[in-house]
C-alpha cells in the first residue's frame, strides 16, 4: 500500500509541475465543449423555455449538459500516451524486474489523476450550483451520489480502454490514432453531444447492446432522476470492464512475446 | 523572386516525397489515419442530421445550409490535417529537446521548415469525401456558377486563416515548459469555430470574430456563398488574413529570440 501511496504522491507532483498544461489538457476541453453545447442548444431552442424537443425543454437540456460536463471531468482518462511511450522506448523492461508491475504503476497514476479530477469536478459543481442555481432545482442528493458513483466506475472503463489502446504499441508504431477514433465514436454514441433519447429509435435500441450509453447518458440520467436501476447500470459497466480487462490480459501476454526491450 | 519560389516548391516536393515514403513503411498506421478521418466525418454529419430530425432550422439556417457549412469545414480541416497539424504536435518536442536548432541552420525560411515539413500522407488521400459532400449540398442549395468558381479560392483562404491563427497560437510553446497543452487549446478553438457564429452570444461572438477571428474561418465564406450581398464578412476575413501574416512574422522573430536551444 505504501508503494501505491508514494507513487500517487510522485504523480501528483509531476502533474502539478505543469499546471497550465494539465488545465489545458484536462479541464479546458471539457469546459469549451460545454460552452459550445450550451450555445448550440440555446440557439436550437431559440432561447424559448416553452418549446420541447423530444422530452426536453431548454432548461432540461442545459441541465443535461451541466451534468455531462461533471461526468466528463471525473471520468476522462489519458493514460495511453505514457504507456505507449514506455513500450516504444523499452522502459517496460524496468517494470518486469521491479516489485511493482506496469499495470500497478499505471493504475496508481490513474488513481492519483482521478482524485485530482474529482476535486476539480466538485469545485466546478460548487461554482455552477451557486451561479446557475435554477438548473439544480429538481435534483436529489441520493441521485447525485448514484451518478457520481457511476462516474467513478466509468473512469475505470476509460482507464481500461486507454490501457488496452496503449498496449497495442507492441504491434503499432503509433496508437494515438486508435485513441482518437475511440474518443470520436464514444463522444457521439454515449450521448455526450446529443442525448440518446433524441437518436432514431433503431439506433438507440442498437446502442443498448454496447457500453456507450453507460459512459455518459445513463450516469447523467441517474443524477436527473430518470436513469433506471443503479445496480443494472453498475452491472453492465462492470461486465464491459471485465471484458476489456480480459482482452488486456490476452494482449499483454501476446505483446510481451514480441517485446524487444528497445534501448536495453 | 521566381527562382526563390521554384526553390521552395522543389523543397516542398522533397518534404512530400519523404512523408509518403515514411507513411508507406507504417502501412497499418496509414490505414488507421484514413479510418480516423472517416469516423470523424461520419460523427459530424450524424450529429447535424440527428438534430435536424427534431427541428426545421437552427438560427436562420436549414438542414442543407448547415450540411454545406459542415462540408466546407471538413474540406478546410482536411487541408489543415494533411499539411499542418503534425507540425504543431512536433513543435513542442522540437523546442523542448532542441531539435529546432537543426531547422534553424538550414538554408530555408525557418517558418517554412518548422510548419510545413510534416505532411500527413494518409489524410491527403481523403479529399474526395468532403469535396463530394460540398458539391452535393451546394447543388441542393442551387449555387450559381459564380459560387462554384470562387468556392476553391474560399477554401484556400479559410485554410490560410486557420493556419495563421493556429501557428500564432502554437508560438506560445516557446514560453512554456511543456507545449502539448497548447495543442489542446488549438483544438478547442477548432471546436468553437465548427458551428455557425449565430449560436454564440453577442460579446463572445465579437471576441471570436474580431480578436481571435476563429468564427470568420468558416462562417464568412459560407455566408458569402449563401448570399453575395453579404460581402462585408469577406472584407473582414481578408483583413484578418493580412493582419495575421504581419502578427506571425513579428511574433516568430520574438519566438526565435527567446528560444534557448536545449541541445546546445
Amino acid at each position: 500500500m505504501l508503494k501505491w501511496w508514494q507513487t500517487i504522491k510522485v504523480h501528483w507532483s509531476n502533474t502539478l509541475v505543469y499546471r497550465v498544461n494539465f488545465l489545458l489538457m484536462v479541464v479546458g476541453p471539457v469546459l469549451v465543449f460545454f460552452f459550445v453545447k450550451v450555445s448550440l442548444w440555446y440557439s436550437i431552442f431559440e432561447g424559448n423555455t416553452e418549446i420541447r424537443i423530444g422530452n426536453y425543454s431548454l432548461s432540461d437540456m442545459l441541465t443535461y449538459h451541466l451534468w455531462t460536463m461533471i461526468i466528463m471531468l471525473i471520468s476522462r482518462s489519458y493514460n495511453f500516451g505514457k504507456l505507449s511511450e514506455d513500450i516504444r522506448l523499452g522502459r517496460v523492461s524496468t517494470y518486469l524486474i521491479y516489485p511493482f508491475s506496469l499495470w500497478e504503476f499505471q493504475a496508481t497514476n490513474f488513481v492519483s489523476r482521478l482524485l485530482i479530477q474529482i476535486f476539480i469536478a466538485l469545485f466546478c459543481l460548487f461554482i455552477l450550483m451557486t451561479t446557475f442555481s435554477q438548473y439544480f432545482n429538481n435534483f436529489e442528493a441520493i441521485n447525485l451520489a448514484k451518478g457520481l458513483l457511476l462516474a467513478v466506475v466509468v473512469s475505470v472503463f476509460w482507464f481500461s480502454l486507454q490501457y488496452l489502446i496503449g498496449l497495442l504499441t507492441f504491434w503499432l508504431e503509433e496508437t494515438w490514432v486508435i485513441a482518437v477514433i475511440a474518443e470520436t465514436a464514444i463522444q457521439l454514441l454515449s450521448g455526450n453531444m446529443i442525448p440518446l433519447d433524441l437518436f432514431p429509435e433503431w439506433a438507440a435500441r442498437l446502442l443498448d447492446y454496447t457500453p456507450f450509453p453507460y459512459v455518459t447518458f445513463v450516469p447523467v440520467k441517474m443524477i436527473m432522476g430518470s436513469g433506471g436501476d443503479l445496480l443494472t447500470a453498475l452491472g453492465n459497466l462492470v461486465f464491459w470492464i471485465l471484458i476489456l480487462n480480459l482482452i488486456i490480459l490476452f494482449v499483454w501476454r501476446k505483446g510481451l512475446k514480441l517485446y524487444t526491450g528497445a534501448g536495453m | 523572386m521566381l527562382s526563390r519560389t521554384k526553390y521552395y516548391l522543389l523543397l516542398y516536393r522533397e518534404f512530400i516525397k519523404t512523408c509518403f515514403v515514411e507513411a508507406m513503411s507504417f502501412r497499418l498506421h496509414f490505414v488507421l489515419l484514413i479510418i480516423m478521418d472517416l469516423v470523424f466525418y461520419a460523427s459530424v454529419f450524424a450529429s447535424v442530421d440527428i438534430i435536424y430530425q427534431h427541428v426545421e432550422t437552427i438560427g436562420t439556417w436549414n438542414r442543407e445550409q448547415l450540411m454545406f457549412f459542415v462540408s466546407f469545414i471538413l474540406s478546410v480541416n482536411h487541408l489543415q490535417m494533411s499539411l499542418l497539424a503534425n507540425n504543431y504536435w512536433e513543435l513542442s518536442l522540437l523546442i523542448r529537446q532542441g531539435g529546432l536548432d537543426f531547422l534553424l541552420v538550414k538554408p530555408a525560411s525557418s517558418l517554412f521548415s518548422t510548419f510545413l515539413r510534416r505532411i500527413s500522407a494518409g489524410s491527403t488521400l481523403l479529399f474526395l469525401v468532403p469535396w463530394s459532400c460540398m458539391i452535393y449540398f451546394g447543388n441542393k442549395l442551387g449555387f450559381t456558377w459564380h459560387a462554384w468558381v470562387i468556392l476553391p479560392f474560399l477554401v484556400l483562404l479559410a485554410f490560410m486563416l486557420t493556419g495563421l491563427i493556429e501557428t500564432i497560437i502554437s508560438c506560445a510553446m516557446f514560453w512554456m515548459l511543456e507545449g502539448v497543452g497548447i495543442n489542446f487549446l488549438r483544438m478547442q478553438l477548432q471546436q468553437v469555430a465548427r458551428w455557425p457564429d449565430f449560436i454564440y452570444a453577442g460579446f463572445i461572438r465579437k471576441i471570436l470574430t474580431f480578436f481571435i477571428p476563429v468564427l470568420l474561418i468558416y462562417n464568412a465564406p459560407s455566408r458569402f456563398l449563401f448570399d453575395f450581398h453579404d460581402w462585408l464578412v469577406m472584407v473582414g476575413m481578408l483583413s484578418a488574413v493580412a493582419i495575421g501574416w504581419v502578427v506571425l512574422f513579428f511574433l516568430w522573430k520574438l519566438c526565435l529570440n527567446s528560444y534557448e536551444s536545449a541541445s546546445s
